[in-house]
């Protein structure tokens, strides 16, 4: 008996579970949240709410706003030529596709931030608020959960693709946390149940005979959260919704319209999720950092995202989708105007983002950049505003704060106030 | 026995006597030793005690 639990401590149980956590924690589908009650007092503006959905486009590793949508002549110029779009702006020649779909987008030229170090700028941008101390804040999707309630019964209401779950539910419970999606052209992994549907439902009642005393005597909020990531994960194991994840539903030449690289079939699923009821989706793309050979790298890395944001615009504007989703793209912070002839270091005081669709106006250019792209000459937005705005697309009352654990107020955006010159 | 040492070595403690009823009863069942170990992986005991 000893020997054999001694054969047993080279793994430990802790350590069991987290190496688990990637994956259980993957299966966080959304509890039912109460709705926020509308203020029928104060009656929105139209573009209020426009948004039911959001698409997250994350691109990682700092996007140069000079080589992008920001070009610039004299000292500033990267390796790449300014070109015209269908709007009234120019991007650089590493983004012809974008250009023809300009005329959909609202581009902001003037965003600022103050962090440069990538994972606490990557924390800033999803959530709006710095890391500090223990307490940890929501991204946009748990905020859409806590404000808005879920928006499918059966998938989650927030999704996340190409990265792991975490800078995500933040304070809120785990429940708000978005489901993972390592590989899109995988959708969800392991969601038939091993063996026959009838020993299935004789495990699980042995699993909640076994725990049922522990269920009782500890009924935190903890473990009622993960009792509620059972129930959702064998609901949706159950749902036809679950169609939604697999892109072979898609046809061919669709799939090859949004690029055949985990960047571009994440944002087909990204529209099909969508489409079926989740309301926000991040999807990441990793590569944007560059140091060295930023020519060579942009010329490999920017043609990803150009055709898949430019096959996603296009798509969602076809189904009659674009005005009712918001697209994003969010990066952690620009590089800097110094080009050193190979690459650009981190530069968080001035860089671009895009929102298109959901009420944004279309072929419309926010804030500028000084002449060498250093820093907002014009209508400067912060991190916090960029989040009140989309939250204000969606929908969110953001005037009504949340209670961090801590019995502190927290606000979408760090309490900033939405932008309205963005929408419609 | 057996079911003593999966709960010594997964929850850090013996079954207690209703435990033991649940487990023997899940194996006239006709579940195993693995669905066992599947339950208890997936209690919220063994995800939540430290």
């Amino acid at each position: 008996m000893k020997q054999l639990l001694n054969s047993l401590d080279t793994f430990t149980r802790r350590k069991f579970v987290e190496r688990c956590a990637a994956t259980s924690f993957g299966l966080s589908v959304l509890q039912a949240a109460p709705l926020a009650a509308a203020d029928s007092a104060d009656p929105k503006p139209a573009a209020f709410g426009k948004a039911q959905r959001v698409i997250w486009l994350m691109l990682s590793g700092g996007l140069s706003h000079i080589d992008s949508l920001d070009p610039k002549v004299g000292k500033s110029k990267g390796p790449a030529k300014a070109i015209n779009t269908s709007a009234d702006f120019q991007v650089t020649d590493f983004f012809p596709n974008f250009a023809t779909v300009a005329d959909r987008v609202c581009l902001i030229r003037s965003m600022e931030a103050k962090i440069g170090v990538h994972a606490p700028a990557q924390y800033f941008m999803r959530t709006a608020f710095e890391k500090r101390g223990t307490i940890l804040h929501p991204n946009l999707g748990a905020w859409g959960s806590h404000y808005l309630g879920r928006s499918s019964d059966t998938l989650p209401s927030s999704v996340c693709i190409n990265r792991r779950s975490d800078q995500a539910n933040g304070f809120f419970p785990s429940s708000y946390a978005p489901l993972a999606i390592g590989d899109p052209t995988q959708g969800i992994n392991d969601v038939k149940s091993i063996g026959s549907n009838s020993e299935a439902k004789k495990r699980l009642a042995l699993l909640n005979g076994l725990d049922a005393d522990f269920r009782k005597n500890f009924a935190d909020k903890r473990v009622n959260a993960y009792n509620g990531f059972y129930d959702d994960a064998l609901a949706l194991m159950k749902s036809k919704d679950l169609q939604a994840f697999d892109l072979s539903g898609e046809s061919q030449e669709q799939r090859e319209a949004y690029g055949d690289n985990a960047f571009g079939q994440g944002c087909l699923l990204a529209r099909r999720l969508v489409d079926s009821g989740v309301r926000f989706v991040e999807v990441k793309h990793d590569g944007w950092d560059h140091h060295k050979a930023l020519a060579d790298e942009m010329s490999e890395i920017a043609p990803i995202f150009d055709q898949a944001f430019t096959s996603l615009i296009t798509d969602l504007e076809q189904r009659g989708m674009l005005d009712s989703t918001l697209v994003v793209v969010a990066t952690e912070f620009g590089r800097k105007p110094d080009f050193s002839g190979d690459g650009r270091s981190h530069h968080p005081a001035c860089f671009s983002t895009v929102l298109a669709g959901g009420g944004t106006k279309a072929g419309f250019v926010y804030g500028k950049s000084d002449d060498a792209g250093y820093y907002p000459a014009d209508d400067a937005v912060s991190v916090g505003a960029f989040h009140a705005s989309i939250a204000y697309a969606a929908g969110m009352d953001i005037e009504k704060p949340a209670t961090s654990p801590s019995g502190r107020p927290m606000a979408v955006g760090d309490g900033e106030e939405p932008i309205l010159e963005l929408f419609t | 026995m057996q079911i003593t040492a999966i709960y010594h070595a997964m929850l850090s403690r013996p079954p207690r006597e209703q435990d033991m009823k649940r487990c023997l009863a899940a194996l006239d069942q006709g579940l195993d030793f693995g669905d066992v170990v599947w339950a208890l992986l997936n209690s919220r005991e063994f995800i939540f005690i430290q």
